[in-house]
């Protein structure tokens, strides 16, 4: 099976808006960053994960489920591609 | 080492700095460009990590008014941007900045450019929490 015909392969990707993916980095490294926090702390003290670095991590993940909907919707909607895919 | 973070993202200052902390930086912080530039000069950072997308005065502009200024034109700045391309990266050099990088940030990578611009004498003298 080449690239091509591989579901998600490059062929099939069509690139973001520049202003999307800036949208979306940030959030996903505030995620990533405060995880590598908590990983640290756990590590090296041996304590519970902090309630307040949880709290962020859960804030971050929805702010960018919040944009990934946002963003993803009105495109399928006039994507001629979606046409024939079942509901 | 003090290290000034100009970044206007509460959650991206709170994040980097405290992560700086744990490896032994004074981490001092701006949340505009035009902070940062006055901030450079009143508490004579060793380096500074400049957010490029700023309120008041951007990080390009914040960094040519740091570099042509005599007093604080010899402090290293690396630029931060979640932007990727290419053309990001020439246009921070072009104003001025000493390196740059991408978020998210990969910190082993910006821990090893600070400590090249910082001389090999940038790492923390003691390594870890910082309470």
């Amino acid at each position: 099976m080449t690239e091509k015909q591989l579901p998600g392969g490059t062929a099939d990707r069509h690139p973001l808006p520049a202003s999307l993916v800036h949208d979306l980095r940030t959030p996903l490294g505030q995620i990533i960053g405060y995880a590598e926090l908590l990983i640290e702390e756990t590590q090296e003290e041996g304590g519970q994960p902090s309630l307040t670095h949880l709290e962020k991590i859960r804030a971050a993940g929805l702010r960018i489920l919040a944009l990934i909907e946002q963003s993803i919707e009105p495109v399928s909607a006039n994507d001629p591609r979606d046409e024939d895919l079942p509901s | 080492m003090k290290i000034l973070l100009v970044e206007d993202n509460e959650m991206n200052r709170d994040m980097l700095s405290r992560r700086l902390e744990r490896r032994g930086y004074n981490v001092v912080l701006a949340v505009d460009g035009q902070a940062g530039v006055d901030m450079a000069s009143s508490d004579a950072p060793d380096l500074i990590l400049m957010d490029m997308s700023l309120p008041v005065l951007d990080g390009w502009a914040a960094t040519r008014r740091l570099k042509t200024d005599t007093a604080t034109r010899g402090i290293p700045v690396i630029a931060l941007t979640a932007h990727a391309m290419s053309s990001d990266r020439e246009k921070a050099l072009e104003a001025g900045c000493d390196d740059y990088d991408t978020k998210p940030i990969d910190l082993p990578r910006l821990l090893g450019k600070i400590e090249t611009l910082l001389g090999g004498g940038g790492k923390a003298a003691t390594p870890g929490p910082s309470a």
